[in-house]
């Protein structure tokens, strides 16, 4: 019998949290307004506490690929250490400490960027393979957008053709802009739907 | 389980027929044959589903890749490169080596060659915010990108912030995501390197840190910033400052300044914190490829964003076009770099393009020539 009712319960917490939340939005009553508000910071407090358990997560995943040897064990160790290192060091030094900051600039930066610097050789490996693996009109397509969009986003004296850069500009502020709100109606859309649908409790994402 | 549940529905005429029935009890058809035992019997808390569950052949022959695809998650797989992928490994090398070696002589030879680009509409509107600033004047430096984007968000947000410690503002740094607290340090210092300019102490700005909860937080900061980061990222008591004594919601700052590469974080101040500004700007700094996303809410005039830098090329501008002067102004041989790799990158691309159709033509002709052997 508690099974049955402890989810009536979630659902009747979920439709007057929201219910609540949404409600100070259109109603200025000074006591529903301070209820969002208490319960706005709880969610920010409870995602915290997420990211807290995505990373006992993580840890326990990693120690036990440590404890159970596996291939590629080695790298959860590496892990480990990494992660014990940089807590203690960003619990003690505080997260703009200059340690903090010196773990940040010369390991992660230098990572995540060169990570990122992959792309452009992967994108031209990417574009010879696609050539090759389905050339059509479409590929051709999309090689001349790219080629465009990088030849103009640079000026290089007398070899600046206005037409391709007025192409350019005429490309990304009708079609992507058409597109981007497109994009942007269908975001706020599909938000409203799935509100309702939380609302109404025909979504029950908390009973999973 | 409701009793329709325990029935399955004939295809030809639509009769309900127990669930043990093989065959149609009106019109004798087939019915879909049951389900094969523990097919699924790994996933956690189906079984008292599956047992009952009717599916066709082609249903069942779809549960059993899954099933071969859930079986092989987590496991280890070692990718073999076949002949073919290692013309392309060369090929990768050899496009890297390109790429390094033209943006390394271009550096070194320490000439602008690529004239600058030019201020946009969007960009002058937002030196204007930035020109309209009073000294001491509380402006919110939202740092929310990703480290990876760095390289271009630095060379983005130098010459504004530069700009707004020239007119002697206060700039209050957060961030929505973790490594925001040492992203925003680490702008700060090179800023401080590249002006040479000791104005950049702690007492001339301030860090709040990580802003947890996403939209929530978001929308909770900006009607209680002093309840919800009541501390700065270093711990200390965040809202002393004389400047800052006074803010009580966002719209008791004089500039909100978003910068950031990703598309929906934007999208979210826009819609959390915009409504809270009531009428105060709000200004983006964004990468190139989050700008067409976000033109919208520029263009749309309503006010919701009431100025923007994009890319790289939106930062030289920016930096050009200011009063002030960087010390270590290094903008001409970085632009110049950039357009090159630009330029390489396209003409990569061609040859790629013109590579890819040469040997489409080859492989034709090749093919033509085997036919014509008898």
């Amino acid at each position: 019998m508690t099974q049955r009712r402890f989810p009536i319960f979630l659902l009747i917490l979920a439709v007057a949290g929201g219910g609540i939340v949404l409600m100070g939005y259109w109603v200025d009553l000074p006591a529903l307004v301070a209820v969002r508000n208490v319960l706005l910071r709880w969610a920010a407090t409870l995602t915290g506490v997420a990211v807290l358990l995505g990373i006992l997560n993580l840890l326990t995943v990693h120690w036990l690929k440590i404890i159970q040897p596996r291939e590629g064990g080695v790298y959860s160790l590496v892990m480990l250490i990494a992660f014990v290192i940089t807590f203690l060091v960003v619990a003690i030094d505080t997260p703009t400490g200059s340690w903090s900051v010196w773990i940040f600039r010369y390991i992660q930066l230098p990572v995540e960027t060169s990570l990122l610097a992959i792309l452009a050789v992967l994108l031209v490996v990417a574009v010879a393979r696609l050539v090759v693996r389905r050339p059509d009109s479409f590929t051709l397509l999309f090689i001349g957008t790219a080629i465009l969009f990088l030849v103009a986003a640079t000026y290089l004296p007398r070899f600046d053709i206005p037409v391709v850069r007025s192409l350019r500009d005429w490309i990304v502020q009708v079609p992507v802009v058409a597109g981007a709100r497109g994009l942007l109606l269908g975001i706020g859309l599909g938000v409203v739907a799935t509100g309702l649908r939380i609302l109404l409790g025909a979504d029950r994402p908390y009973e999973r | 389980m409701s009793d329709e549940d325990d029935q399955v529905t004939c295809a030809e005429c639509g009769f309900e027929n127990p669930l043990e029935a093989e065959r149609c009890q009106n019109c004798g058809a087939d019915l879909p044959a049951a389900f094969a035992e523990n097919l699924l019997a790994q996933v956690p808390g189906q079984e008292p589903f599956i047992n009952k569950a009717r599916i066709t052949p082609a249903q069942q022959v779809h549960l059993r890749l899954l099933g071969e695809m859930l079986a092989v998650e987590g496991q280890a797989l070692l990718l073999g490169i076949s002949p073919r992928r290692a013309g392309y490994t060369t090929l990768r090398i050899g496009t890297s080596l390109v790429l390094f070696l033209v943006l390394l002589f271009s550096l070194l030879a320490n000439k602008p060659v690529f004239t600058h680009p030019s201020l946009t509409s969007e960009a002058l509107e937002a030196r204007q915010l930035v020109y309209a600033l009073t000294p001491g004047a509380p402006v919110l430096f939202v740092v929310d990108y990703q480290p990876g984007f760095s390289g271009e968000m630095t060379r983005l947000g130098q010459g504004v912030l530069a700009h707004i410690l020239a007119q002697r503002a206060y700039p209050v740094f957060l961030s929505t995501h973790p490594t925001g607290p040492a992203q925003a340090e680490v702008f700060i210092t090179d800023l401080g390197i590249s002006t040479g300019i000791a104005y950049l102490t702690p007492d001339q700005y301030l860090n709040l840190g990580y802003l947890p909860g996403g939209p929530s937080g978001l929308l909770s900061f900006s009607q209680a910033p002093q309840q919800v980061m009541p501390l700065t990222a270093d711990g200390n008591s965040a809202w002393q400052d004389p400047p800052l004594q006074t803010i009580q919601s966002l719209s008791d700052f004089s500039l909100v300044l978003v910068m950031t590469e990703d598309p929906d974080t934007a999208r979210t101040w826009i819609e959390q914190a915009g409504p809270q500004l009531q009428g105060k700007p709000l200004m983006l700094l964004l990468s190139a490829q989050a700008e067409p996303s976000l033109r919208p809410y520029l263009e749309s005039g309503s006010g919701q964003v009431q100025g923007m830098v994009s890319g790289v090329s939106g930062g030289v501008a920016y930096q050009d076009s200011a009063v002030f002067t960087l010390q270590s102004d290094t903008s001409g041989i970085t632009w110049s770099a950039y357009s090159l790799g630009l330029w390489v990158g396209a003409i990569l691309l061609l040859l790629a393009g013109l590579y890819g159709v040469f040997r489409l033509v080859r492989e034709q002709e090749n093919e033509l020539s085997r036919g014509d052997k008898p």
